[in-house]
């Protein structure tokens, strides 16, 4: 009896959670959870592997791009990226582009790198444009435009990290200043280019690691630039549509939602 | 009216001001002042800060049992200072204060982002009180730092290689790391990153890099929302007074 009323309340609420899934009602609250996963990722990152760090991010971005593509391009898009990747590696017998060798785990990561950086800059893209293109904001709409500059942060982190993989000498890393850490130690290669793709991206550039191959300082100078011009261009559009509505509450919000 | 009272009255006008002042000021002489009056001018300023937006009941409330929780912390592990090395009960008292400022830095922060994001109509004090909310982020995140680098001395290097917190275990010491903080905090904030102190551990960075991206934000965000309304506003009264010169103008004629 107890059993049957546990089981009943459980499918109330696995169907209750199924109607809210297919409602769509979440796609509310997508910029925020993808928000909140991503501020735990920069807290939490160092503690869990690189792999589930880098699927959660992947996570995130697949929350974002089946709202503006549907499920079917956003699978095509990253499971692609995924498995070229995995099969490129099987017909160089496990090298990177660079030739050097690598284990299993090792091209298990860069291949997770390789589809979290396509998939991204693939949602980056569409959302940019969409954003460029939307005539109205919300308060939502600004807190998707934070989101996105973390997006941005984490495709240069990949792509950092695959470069650094390939050419083991991209980067140098002041001995004093970064704890015990050796860019031979694959394991912590990605934490430690993320921090560095952030401290690019926001202009703070402390020179505890800094680019040193030809490649990577490119990146980084475009990053700086894109880091930029992200918040004057872009977020600048956003808050304006933002302030225009709060100004002329006649222009109701929920009619691009509907 | 009482004088005494009136002239209050003024001050609670300006406490934009007087706050922001004082906060930058900390930044010139705190380094010349001894800890405990640094702190205590932090205590003040954000009590006046915040017994504006909440009651003043409410802010005791927050502060006494952030103190006290604190005092019971380090009492129940023997006397130890977060990092693990003996202190007195003074020193230990010093510790609760910090942790204390920095419960109601963060307390202060978010209502008063709320409320700043509340406004709808905006003159010269909002625009100040953002300005001056900027200089409180960057102290409430100088005491984040502070009290990382009690429980782990290597959560910062500086330019000599040396560990910043290497010697807290005075009070003396204490001063000079709250104001290395601060100098750091502003410098992240500003995102200048002279990279002269450096975050090392996880912890750190993981913060340092929150609060470049706020710093960015706020100016992107915050205050182009507060210019915005001000700008609207003030539009708006060039705009009544020509309506009311040219009233005034119509009998004359």
């Amino acid at each position: 009896m107890r059993v049957g009323v546990v089981v009943q309340a459980e499918t109330g609420k696995f169907m209750r959670t199924k109607a809210f899934l297919k409602t769509k009602k979440w796609e509310e609250y997508r910029h925020l959870i993808g928000g909140i996963i991503l501020l735990t990722l920069i807290f939490l990152g160092y503690a869990i592997p690189t792999v589930i760090t880098l699927s959660m991010m992947l996570f995130v971005s697949w929350m974002a791009i089946i709202s503006f593509t549907g499920f079917r391009t956003a699978l095509i898009v990253s499971g692609g990226s995924f498995l070229i990747r995995i099969a490129l590696f099987a017909l160089e017998d496990g090298k990177m582009i660079g030739g050097v060798s690598t284990g299993w785990m090792e091209s298990l990561e860069v291949s997770l790198e390789n589809c979290v950086l396509v998939s991204m800059s693939f949602g980056v893209v569409i959302w940019i444009r969409n954003i460029l293109h939307s005539k109205q904001a919300g308060f939502d709409e600004v807190l998707g435009a934070v989101n996105l500059y973390i997006w941005i942060v984490i495709i240069y982190a990949c792509l950092y990290s695959i470069i650094s993989r390939s050419v083991p000498d991209s980067f140098h890393l002041d001995q004093q200043l970064v704890m015990g850490t050796d860019m031979g130690q694959m394991k912590r290669n990605f934490t430690e280019l993320f921090y560095f793709s952030f401290v690019t991206q926001t202009t703070l550039g402390y020179g505890d690691i800094v680019p040193v191959g030809h490649l990577a300082r490119s990146l980084a100078i475009s990053q700086a630039i894109i880091g930029q011009f992200y918040v004057a261009v872009v977020l600048t559009y956003i808050l304006n549509l933002w302030i225009r509505d709060l100004k002329n509450p006649s222009t109701p919000n929920v009619a691009s939602k509907d | 009216m009482h004088p005494i009272h009136h002239h209050l009255l003024k001050a609670a006008e300006k406490r934009h001001v007087i706050g922001a002042i004082t906060l930058v000021g900390l930044l010139y002489v705190g380094p010349y002042m001894p800890e405990s009056i640094t702190l205590l001018v932090f205590f003040a300023v954000t009590c006046m800060a915040m017994t504006t937006h909440g009651s003043s009941l409410k802010v005791a409330l927050v502060a006494s049992s952030s103190f006290l929780l604190s005092l019971l912390y380090l009492g129940f592990h023997g006397w130890k200072s977060f990092a693990g090395i003996p202190i007195t009960f003074r020193e230990a008292a010093g510790e609760s204060v910090v942790m204390m400022v920095l419960t109601m830095l963060i307390f202060g922060t978010l209502t008063w982002i709320r409320r700043l994001l509340g406004t709808e109509k905006a003159e010269m004090d909002k625009v100040l009180e953002a300005c001056n909310l900027y200089a409180w982020i960057a102290a409430t995140f100088a005491f984040l730092y502070t009290i990382i680098g009690r429980f782990n001395p290597d959560a910062f290097r500086n330019a000599q290689l040396m560990p910043l917190g290497s010697t807290i275990s005075s009070v003396n010491e204490w001063r000079f790391d709250i104001h290395q903080m601060l100098y750091y905090s502003f410098v992240t904030q500003t995102t200048l990153g002279f990279g002269d102190i450096v975050p090392v551990t996880h912890m750190a960075r993981a913060l340092t890099v929150t609060q470049a991206i706020i710093g960015q934000f706020y100016v992107a965000v915050v205050l182009a929302y507060i210019l915005n309304l001000w700008m609207h506003d003030l539009k708006r009264r060039v705009e009544n007074k020509n309506e009311q010169k040219s009233d005034s103008e119509l009998p004359r004629h």
